[in-house]
């Protein structure tokens, strides 16, 4: 090779040295196939063999084992000869290792010994883990959000959560102004998180919004930028409930029965308490499998119950241990209901063999059967318990001896009073819907001749009684009368309304209204807004297939829509999309249209004002009534300088243009003139101002005047 | 307060406006009889008889002396006012769309339709008001031809600038300034995407009003042909006029007549639209006609205004007290500082 061919070849050859590395194959180090069984007995150098056969032929059951290991398994001894109660056995398969590892772990090889089976990269594992242990370092402290801010808020709103095509909204409504935008999820999105794609639930005291991803679980958040609290994880889930007091929270998933069908949780800590099936048995499965029993909380989230055949099991919180180990037998149990104000539990249970049908009342945890009643020629009953646990009522199906014919009753308990009194009231018509008086004494229902009426009744009825009678008063022998009224526990009827299109009724939170509406397809969704009272209807309104309506806690404000299902029915739905919103006297004050809307809900706002308080503030209401109106107009001001800023700029910009417009104008005042002759229409003094005085007689009248 | 109610017409109402001064209401419709009115008591004055075919437009002069009518008897009338005479009868090769008389009063223009193999016209007369009427030349001294391929008509037609442009509206949306001397296009803009049916020019001739098909009405600056404002509605706009005392904008229209019985609702939707200048809100309605409202005049007073309808009704309204008492909704001033 010449020089030159050298130089020519330079330019193709590598400036790198050149290496020179076979490709071997890789040794494989992982012992992927080899399992320790350990936990054997220790036995001297002369029983190695046979201890060593024995295991051999026990691991040859359940996989095949390594030619080498075949002849001679390792197992190490010590000096003495001893072994150390353990040895290396390697398979054919990585497979057959793990077969091993299930099928022989926990082998009870002999009195004393019950041998453990485990991979040997497990075991290496272990190796890694360092001898000391190191105190990991606490996360610094990150204060949870305040969850009761809103409560606080000074313009005493209320707010509420709407949920439309992807969005999630809670907007702030006081029912004289717009609502306003409160938060809209901006930040999650931004951030690329979705916060909900099904339903949201507020808790039951409002403090925490919980949203439902089916796919991941549950999400709460709180405080004034609506953070993540905690994540529940459930996958499947549909339905999220929160306890009275907020404590607890159940998710349940109707898809799949599986045994964490239903999960109980503490909504603080985000820690699962237990977890159950849909169905306390699979008997019940069977009798009923549309609806399973529901659980359902005590008013202070010390209990949660189920009902299951012919018991209810009352489980502790947070425990989630039944309730002294055994559940509250309930023979025949159709139904329960927890009272709200109280840990009692009401439950029906219709006629079985001889034993008549029965309402039963229980106390918990003594047990102690408080009321029973029964009943005879029983088909269902609904039962109803008074928002102060007062009453609970019982509307009660009946039907006579042959079957054909039904009709109702009601019976009523006097919870509060001694002995449990019980009120019969007989209803002939059929009852579609009774709801009682939030806060006070009343009931009203719906009830029509037949079931098939389009228009219906509307009655009124109250458990107590005024009765004034005249009594004497004064020392002895005085005639001074003084009329007393007195108020009598007696079921009295208030008033029927005749002939209403009525098939739900809406008690406002407040009391004293009510909301009569006519939901459904058939129905024309008319809202009749009907003070108790004074029994007078302040406005008939309608929203045109409204499907839901509903109060916001103060009783200020109340809502109908028209939503469509997130899942199937959605032709049927997806007309009318949206909501209204309206003062309690049926002034209509809002009105929004969306193509796709789900869901509206008012957050919930306990009244924390004791009964004594709230008769104080009523009392002085136009002390109240004075400052709230001032602040009120303020509000009004600030709000409007607000809106106006906006346009006020529009507003001097055009009257800025319009001024140079009329500035040109006038400027050519003068070539203006000329074209006209000479005359100018923009001076005055061409226009001569005359006033006329016109006289109209308007009556002429004769009389006589006496002449002096 | 209840309006009067001009039952004088026998057809649709295509015209309705107020002389310089305001004393005079001026009406034409398809019958062949424009009117004029007393502006405050309704009272019908007289009518201008000779037309025979729909009038589709009027002008009267600064000074109320004269009077021009356009018609589709494809002739330009003009008129004494007072006397009702008819002083000369302008031919035309086509209906008669427009007419403006120029500043001064000595000159006018008309647009006029394409007819049969003649194209639409844009011609500008001279009648000085000094001259006499036998002298008048009939043929115009200038003739401005719109190119026939693209079959657009002119809908509206003013003068401009002390009579050194013609400002025309079209029947494609479009807007033109045309040079009176030479005929030339100074300027064009495109701001409707349907039929201008109308403009209507403030006082000043500094800002105007359009009103077209395509459901909207609009406001310009008509010295920089510059768009200010746009007025949304739900339905063709026929007419729309600017308040002389008051920052308002008052609109009609309503659907055409030939689809009023196919249009569902309850409403025809023939009232009276109210809105602000500034901030394009509506803010009332005035019901009372059973057509499309087809022109709107405002007194140049501002306490009154004419509403004539495709009903052959005119409806003089008189405006309340709380209407001429209204303040702007944002009070005056910078808004900084309350004002209780």
């Amino acid at each position: 090779m010449t020089n030159a061919m050298a130089d020519d070849l330079a330019d193709y050859m590598s400036d790198n040295e050149l290496v020179v590395e076979p490709k071997l194959p890789k040794l494989d180090e992982s012992f992927g196939c080899t399992v320790v069984i350990s936990n054997l007995p220790k036995v001297p150098q002369a029983k190695h063999e046979k201890l060593k056969s024995v295991l051999l032929k026990i691991c040859n059951k359940v996989g095949t084992v390594d030619l080498q290991d075949e002849v001679a398994p390792l197992m190490p001894f010590g000096e003495d000869g001893k072994s150390h109660g353990f040895l290396f056995i390697t398979f054919k398969t990585s497979a057959d290792a793990a077969k091993c590892e299930e099928a022989v772990n926990g082998y009870q090889f002999d009195k004393n010994h019950k041998i453990n089976v485990v991979k040997y990269d497990e075991v290496k594992k272990l190796k890694t883990i360092p001898d000391t242990y190191e105190e990991e370092s606490a996360s610094p402290y990150e204060p949870s959000p305040d969850t009761s801010w809103w409560l606080r808020d000074p313009s005493q709103r209320d707010a509420f959560c709407i949920r439309y095509g992807n969005e999630t909204e809670v907007h702030w409504a006081d029912g004289s102004r717009e609502p306003v935008l409160d938060h809209d999820g901006g930040d999650k999105k931004a951030s690329g998180v979705q916060w909900c794609n099904y339903y949201m639930e507020w808790s039951s005291k409002g403090s925490i919004m919980a949203t439902i991803l089916p796919a991941k679980g549950v999400i709460t958040w709180g405080g004034p930028s609506y953070k993540k609290l905690k994540r529940f994880s459930h996958v499947d889930v549909e339905t999220v409930q929160f306890s009275p007091g907020e404590g607890y929270m159940m998710t349940t998933s109707f898809k799949n029965d599986t045994k964490d069908a239903i999960k109980i949780w503490n909504t603080k800590t985000g820690k699962l308490l237990r977890s159950f099936p849909l169905f306390p048995s699979e008997s019940f499965k069977e009798k009923d499998a549309e609806k399973p029993p529901p659980f359902l909380w005590s008013y202070n989230d010390e209990y949660i119950a189920r009902m299951g055949e012919d018991l209810i099991s009352i489980y502790e919180l947070p425990s989630m241990k039944l309730l002294e180990k055994k559940s509250l037998l309930a023979g025949g149990i159709a139904e329960f209901q927890w009272s709200p104000a109280q840990n009692i539990l009401a439950y029906w249970a219709p006629e079985k063999g001889n034993a008549p049908a029965h309402i039963q009342l229980v106390e918990i945890p003594s047990r102690k059967h408080l009321r029973q009643k029964n009943l005879f020629q029983v088909s269902k009953v609904n039962m109803s318990w008074h928002d102060q646990g007062k009453f609970l009522g019982c509307k009660v199906l009946r039907h006579t001896k042959t079957k054909k014919t039904v009709y109702n009753n009601f019976e009523i308990f006097r919870v509060h009073e001694d002995g449990i009194p019980v009120e019969i009231l007989e209803i002939k018509d059929a009852v579609f819907n009774f709801r009682w008086e939030p806060q006070g004494t009343r009931f009203a229902m719906v009830h029509a001749e037949n079931r098939a009426a389009t228009r219906a009744n509307v009655s009124f009825y109250d458990m107590n009684k005024e009765v004034t009678h005249t009594e004497r008063r004064g020392p002895k022998g005085s005639k001074k009368q003084v009329t007393v009224t007195q108020t009598v526990s007696e079921l009295n009827l208030v008033s029927t309304l005749k002939d209403r299109q009525c098939n739900s009724l809406y008690w406002s939170p407040a009391g004293n209204i009510i909301v009569m509406a006519s939901l459904g397809d058939t129905s024309s969704g008319s809202l009749e807004f009907f003070d108790v009272n004074t029994c007078t209807t302040m406005a008939v309104r309608e929203h045109y297939r409204a499907t839901e309506v509903s109060w916001d806690p103060s009783g200020r404000i109340l809502s109908t829509s028209v939503v469509q299902p997130l899942t199937g029915g959605y032709f049927k739905f997806q007309m009318d999309n949206g909501y209204m919103l309206w003062s309690f006297q049926g002034k209509q004050l809002k009105t929004v249209a969306f193509q796709n809307f789900f869901q509206f809900a008012w957050r919930p706002r306990k009244n924390l004002l004791s009964a004594e308080k709230r008769e104080e503030i009523k009392a002085n209401l136009k002390k109240y009534y004075e400052e709230f109106d001032r602040r009120d107009k303020e509000k009004a001001r600030a709000l409007y300088l607000e809106e106006t800023r906006g346009k006020r700029e529009l507003r001097s910009k055009f009257r800025d243009r319009v001024e140079v417009l009329r500035a040109g104008y006038d400027a050519n005042r003068e070539q203006r003139k000329q074209m006209n002759d000479g005359y100018d229409s923009e001076d005055e003094n061409n226009y001569i101002i005359q006033t006329a005085n016109v006289e109209t007689v308007l009556k002429t009248d004769e009389f006589l005047v006496e002449s002096f | 307060m209840r309006p009067i109610l001009l039952k004088g017409h026998e057809r649709s109402l295509t015209y309705v406006s107020y002389n310089y001064d305001g004393d005079l209401l001026f009406t034409a419709s398809k019958d062949n009889l424009p009117t004029v009115w007393n502006a405050e008591t309704g009272e019908r004055i007289g009518t201008y008889n000779g037309h025979q075919g729909a009038v589709w437009d009027m002008d009267c002069n600064k000074s109320s002396s004269r009077l021009l009518t356009a018609s589709a008897d494809a002739t330009c009338k003009l008129w004494n006012t007072e006397t009702g005479e008819e002083l000369k009868s302008f031919p035309h090769r086509g209906p008669v769309r427009g007419v403006a008389w120029a500043e001064g009063g000595d000159e006018f223009a008309t647009i006029s339709d394409p007819f049969m193999e003649n194209d639409a016209l844009i011609s500008i007369y001279q009648v000085p008001e000094k001259s006499p009427v036998e002298s008048y030349n009939l043929t115009p001294r200038l003739e401005i031809e719109l190119p026939k391929e693209n079959i657009i008509k002119a809908t509206n037609v003013v003068f401009l600038g002390l009579n050194s442009s013609l400002f025309v509206t079209f029947d494609d949306g479009s807007i033109r300034l045309y040079d009176v001397k030479t005929g030339s296009v100074l300027n064009s803009i495109h701001p409707h995407q349907k039929k201008i049916n109308r403009v209507s020019f403030n006082k000043e001739k500094t800002l105007f009003i359009t009103s077209s098909a395509d459901f909207t009405a609009k406001l310009f600056d008509a010295v920089r042909l510059e768009p200010l404002k746009t007025y949304k509605t739900d339905r063709p706009v026929n007419d729309a006029v600017i308040s002389p005392t008051k920052e308002h904008i008052l609109l009609g229209g309503g659907q055409e007549a030939m689809s009023v019985t196919t249009t569902a609702g309850r409403a025809g939707k023939f009232e009276t639209k109210f809105f602000h200048l500034v901030y394009e809100e509506e803010f009332g309605i005035v019901k009372g006609h059973f057509g499309p409202i087809n022109a709107i005049a405002i007194n140049p007073d501002g306490r009154s205004y004419a509403s004539g309808a495709e009903d052959g009704y005119v409806r003089l309204h008189f405006f309340d007290k709380s209407y001429l008492d209204m303040e702007d909704p944002v009070p005056e001033g910078d808004g900084e500082e309350p004002t209780n």
